[in-house]
């Protein structure tokens, strides 16, 4: 009776409740696990999309990158929205990886989120750097991005260049206006160009490397991209 | 006789030049004069006025008395046209527009004293970071109406200037951005003629302040008579040709540079590193211009204003109000930003 009810309720569990950890390293403990469990359950019925932990002892020569690509398409789903965060234990190697609309929100968010769950990974705390990750990939509200925007410099030197700008210009006025200039107390036809001289020198070239930023495409013609780094 | 006084052909009265009609006006019987009617016939006077020996220094007497009440006239410093303190009487001393002091030219007022203050409130009010008690102030301490005494140089300039011309362009080649800058030598002689730069011929207008109020109006410059000075305060110089020259020597050679720079083929950025420019053929004429001189004062320090007696344009020390310009500029950089992020966060950019 008791044994058909856990049977019962197991399946009834197993139906409407996928698994999102997928704990192959084995750096979380049961209790961690159904925590985590939970948390990635609720962000993910919240945005409707599959958020995945997958941790590996090793990854046999196949890239990171690649590894939670295919994991990913197998454990999350082929054509919708989600994200993954995937470490291998022997090469100390970390991905975050997101695709569909949740690689929409974060696209610019990828290396930070991927730095900073990293940061727990190196600290050896496991479970609390995978609920780091069910925390960030949540897509942020407005001042969550408004935050977010205070991080990157351009807004910044915008509003340093603009207010230079307006302020020079109510301060350049500030003693009144210089209007003579160089043909105010000229004779009109007095001057003269006697003679001209135009001698090429040189042709200097510099070159700058401009960042192009990584994105890589995704299966089933949802956009995709993930960062990888080492913890 | 050395103060001069213009009276009305019809009652006698002391007469005054009258800026809205540019015509003598008898205060007391309200006749009207033109020049022509109240100028002095006498051969002597005239003859003064027209061959005068520039050479030949007027004794210059150390004491005036006023042709209407007799009373001793107190003259300050270089002043040559004033009023008597007692009658109010217009008084111009002659010997202080005379010889080497002889003007050629003359500007007559334009501008009214009630106008130029009217000028100066509507001025005051644009300048953003000046105090807020200063602008909204009603008052003004002091203004005068002023002939000032001006050197007007012709001149011709000469010479050459050198530097580097810079044309770039910038494209993208794959994962770089490529920029190409081209190098000339450049090098350009020329010569132009200047009429009529002004320099102030007197110590106590600060130069910096008249360039401020270039340029007058030339169209208005008439041959100097007396006659307009009458009612006004003016000043005789005490900078001479020689030392005023030498404030306009650098500002002739300036405007060649400018030409010569703007002149030839043009290129994106030019750095001059050498310039020889020689100022010759110079010419000072002795002016009279109008201006007002206000000064206001503000916590204890005074603040001086000159307004063209001509055209109205204005220039002055404004204090400069440095909480409001903090205030301001953080409040604006703050807005600034928070607009753009807002902007960012509503359209998605980041």
């Amino acid at each position: 009776m008791v044994v058909l009810f856990f049977v019962a309720s197991g399946a009834w569990a197993q139906e409407l409740v996928k698994q999102r950890v997928f704990d192959e390293a084995e750096l979380l403990s049961d209790s961690e696990k159904d925590s985590l469990q939970a948390e990635l359950d609720k962000v993910s019925r919240e945005f409707d999309a599959d958020f995945i932990v997958a941790t590996k002892k090793k990854l046999d020569g196949v890239s990171i990158q690649y590894f939670a690509n295919q994991f990913f398409e197998q454990h999350g789903n082929k054509h919708g929205s989600g994200a993954i965060i995937a470490i291998s234990m022997a090469e100390r190697d970390i991905n975050f990886t997101a695709f569909g609309k949740i690689y929409d929100q974060q696209k610019r968010r990828l290396d930070t989120i991927r730095a900073s769950v990293g940061k727990f990974m190196t600290a050896q705390r496991y479970h609390a750097g995978f609920m780091h990750f069910a925390e960030q990939v949540r897509p942020p509200g407005f001042f969550g991005k408004i935050a977010i925007i205070a991080g990157y410099w351009q807004p910044w030197i915008f509003a340093l260049v603009f207010t230079a700008i307006v302020v020079g210009f109510l301060a350049y006025n500030h003693k009144g206006t210089i209007t003579v200039g160089s043909s105010t107390y000229a004779v009109p036809g007095a001057f003269e160009l006697i003679s001209s001289e135009d001698r090429y020198l040189r042709t200097t070239t510099t070159r700058t490397k401009v960042t192009s930023s990584k994105s890589g495409g995704g299966g089933g013609g949802r956009s995709s991209g993930g960062s990888s780094g080492k913890f | 006789m050395s103060v001069k006084v213009y009276n009305c052909k019809k009652c006698a009265a002391p007469i005054a030049f009258d800026i809205k009609e540019q015509k003598w006006k008898c205060e007391y019987c309200s006749s009207e004069f033109a020049k022509e009617e109240i100028e002095e016939k006498e051969a002597s006077e005239s003859g003064m006025e027209v061959d005068e020996d520039l050479s030949i220094k007027m004794p210059e007497l150390d004491e005036y008395r006023c042709n209407a009440c007799g009373a001793k006239i107190l003259t300050e410093g270089n002043a040559a046209a004033t009023f008597c303190i007692y009658c109010r009487n217009p008084s111009v001393i002659k010997s202080r527009f005379s010889g080497e002091f002889h003007p050629r030219y003359v500007i007559p007022f334009k501008v009214t004293q009630k106008d130029a203050k009217d000028i100066y409130f509507k001025w005051i009010k644009k300048r953003f970071f000046a105090p807020n008690e200063f602008k909204t102030a009603r008052e003004v301490d002091n203004i005068r109406g002023l002939y000032a005494p001006y050197w007007l140089f012709d001149c011709r300039a000469s010479g050459f200037i050198e530097g580097e011309g810079r044309n770039s362009k910038s494209w993208r080649s794959g994962d770089y951005r490529v920029t190409e800058t081209q190098h000339y030598f450049i090098r350009r002689v020329g010569s132009s003629a200047y009429e009529k730069i002004p320099v102030d011929g007197s110590k106590s207008l600060p130069d910096e302040l008249m360039v401020g109020i270039e340029p007058f109006d030339y169209l208005g410059l008439k041959d100097f008579a007396l006659e307009y000075m009458s009612g006004f305060l003016a000043e005789k110089y005490d900078v001479d040709e020689n030392r005023a020259s030498r404030v306009m020597q650098p500002r002739a050679q300036q405007f060649l540079r400018t030409t010569l720079e703007g002149s030839g083929q043009r290129y994106q950025s030019v750095t001059i590193s050498s310039s020889n420019i020689n100022i010759n053929s110079i010419k000072a004429a002795y002016a009279m211009l109008p201006i007002y001189v206000l000064t206001n004062l503000y916590k204890g320090k005074k603040h001086t204003f000159i307004i063209n007696g001509q055209t109205g344009k204005t220039y002055g020390e404004t204090p400069f109000d440095w909480q409001k310009f903090i205030v301001f500029t953080l409040g604006l950089f703050l807005t600034t930003f928070l607009v753009t992020a807002t902007g960012g966060a509503i359209l998605g950019i980041y």
